[in-house]
């Protein structure tokens, strides 16, 4: 469980609270996603999750420890953060080497070492790609990798940040793929995003930021029903609401409620049930 | 804790007079400045005119913090030099002296570098007659410094997520830390400089013929005085000052 209390943040002494009295958890084998517009705070949020910043005021806790007392090298043990642009993380020859050089950080070698690296050039279908460079491989191929590279450790969350930018549909497909896969093994799973057309793959639990407050805490679908809270929050109502909402109304039949009809459609889309 | 800190580097207009005299009167200035402080070989002398530039730069550029900043990061290396030089000669005076120059020698570069966006300079650069291919990549080298950092702040985020730590291990070890933030930091600078010159032609850019800037540099009546007040300011600390102080305190 990753925990936020009353946490306050600041980068400079000066400056003003990036964050602002957030409070939230986040519990094991949940699919969680954080909204809000540029600048709102959702990145400066999950670099407090593995350490990486320690809140001015207030305290995070993963799994029971005070993030201020653990190094990131611990830290990241439990929580993998997957960056925007996977490609500043690569350094090695190859995606096999890729791999190995991670695995051999977290102290895993021998049999184990090639066994685990096989499992996840597998699993990621990443065997096809194992002596290309990972700079030469496509967005998608790199941020596939990339989840794979954080994967590999078998950490409890994966934290994506902002991992539909710049994919193509084949590209998002496989990633909703990777994810449910890692979902499967009862990992949680923390989508940052602003996309929420994305969001329909699985429905998850929401948490909404607007210049690092948290304006909105609930299920998928309550947010969907109060369309204002999604357009006065900086974010693009998904084509489907405005369909729904648009046969609901002034397309001749009133007598379909906006909630029934989106339950139905998010319920048929959604995979995770919890809409 | 890893943090680099760009914000040295970030050049911040202000609305003061240095910001708006004309760079190659600043230029000038400058050079004179140091010129100066390089003459100068009397410790109190030396030691009023590093007082006068920081007050000079303070009220004509509004930036003393900045200068403040810039100088504590410079402290240790004005120590070393006080060191190296006191360890030869045993003499503090004569040590001070080369430590406070280093200082003025700063400061004087300061009026012009701190005052001057990217862009300024490199136009400057272009009308004393440097070749345009070598003020763009110096213009271009000062302005990606900040991008440059702030693309290593986010390298050094991604490999401490994915476990690795800098401070481990012995020297060799320490040494080896560092490729997982070398080779992307490479990799991607490579690949963020061929984009620029794919960018550059894509708009036009061309180096063989004359090209006109949207805004040109003009030295006006305003200029002139300024470059005069500043010599004249600065050549009473060569002449009487020094002589007078070495007069009365021959250090």
């Amino acid at each position: 469980m990753i925990e936020f209390r009353g946490v306050w943040f600041k980068y400079d002494e000066e400056g003003e609270y990036v964050l602002k009295d957030i409070n939230l958890t986040v519990k094991r084998g949940e699919i969680i996603s954080i909204l809000g517009d540029n600048g709102s705070g959702k990145t400066t949020l999950i670099k407090h999750m593995n350490g990486l910043l320690k809140p001015t005021m207030g305290d995070v806790y993963v799994d029971g420890v005070n993030t201020k007392e653990k190094p990131i090298s611990e830290l990241s043990r439990k929580v993998a953060i997957v960056f925007q642009y996977p490609e500043k993380m690569f350094f090695s020859p190859s995606v096999e080497e890729e791999l190995k050089a991670t695995l051999k950080n977290f102290g895993v070698e021998g049999e184990e070492l090639e066994s685990r690296v096989e499992e996840i050039l597998e699993e990621f279908r990443l065997a096809d790609l194992r002596g290309r460079t990972p700079f030469s491989l496509s967005g998608g191929e790199q941020r596939r990798l990339s989840i794979a590279i954080a994967f590999s450790w078998d950490p409890d969350y994966i934290i994506l940040d902002e991992p539909t930018t710049g994919l193509d549909g084949e590209s998002r497909r496989d990633l909703t793929k990777t994810i449910e896969n890692v979902l499967s093994k009862g990992k949680t799973v923390i989508i940052v995003t602003h996309d929420l057309e994305y969001l329909f793959e699985f429905a998850p639990k929401i948490i909404l930021l607007n210049q690092g407050t948290i304006v909105f805490q609930g299920r998928f679908r309550e947010l969907l029903e109060n369309n204002e809270i999604v357009i006065r929050n900086g974010l693009d109502t998904p084509k489907i609401s405005m369909l729904i909402k648009f046969l609901g109304s002034d397309g001749g039949f009133p007598e379909i409620r906006y909630s029934d009809l989106l339950s139905m459609i998010v319920g048929k889309l959604g995979c995770r049930g919890d809409v | 804790m890893y943090r680099i800190s760009y914000k040295a580097f970030k050049f911040e207009a202000k609305d003061a007079l240095l910001f708006r005299i004309d760079p190659r009167a600043k230029l000038f200035t400058a050079l004179y400045s140091m010129a100066i402080s390089i003459i100068i070989f009397n410790l109190p002398t030396l030691t009023l005119l590093t007082i006068y530039l920081m007050i000079y730069i303070a009220i004509l550029g509004k930036i003393l913090r900045k200068i403040m900043r810039n100088i504590l990061v410079l402290t240790p290396l004005i120590i070393i030099i006080f060191l190296a030089n006191y360890l030869v000669t045993f003499n503090i005076i004569s040590s001070l002296v080369p430590a406070i120059k280093l200082l003025t020698l700063v400061l004087s570069m300061n009026i012009f570098f701190l005052t001057t966006s990217p862009d300024d300079f490199s136009l400057t650069l272009e009308r004393l007659g440097v070749p345009l291919t070598i003020t763009l990549a110096f213009s271009l080298s000062l302005r990606f410094i900040i991008v440059l950092a702030r693309q290593l702040n986010e390298i050094i985020e991604a490999q401490l997520s994915r476990g690795y730590t800098l401070d481990r291990g012995g020297l060799l070890q320490r040494i080896r830390n560092f490729i997982p933030i070398l080779v992307p930091m490479i990799v991607l600078s490579i690949k963020r400089s061929i984009d620029i010159a794919e960018t550059l032609e894509v708009r036009g850019f061309r180096t063989d013929i004359k090209h006109t800037p949207y805004h040109d540099l003009k030295i006006t009546a305003k200029d002139i005085v300024f470059i005069l007040l500043s010599i004249i300011s600065m050549t009473i600390f060569y002449y009487p000052l020094q002589e007078v102080l070495s007069a009365t305190f021959p250090l």
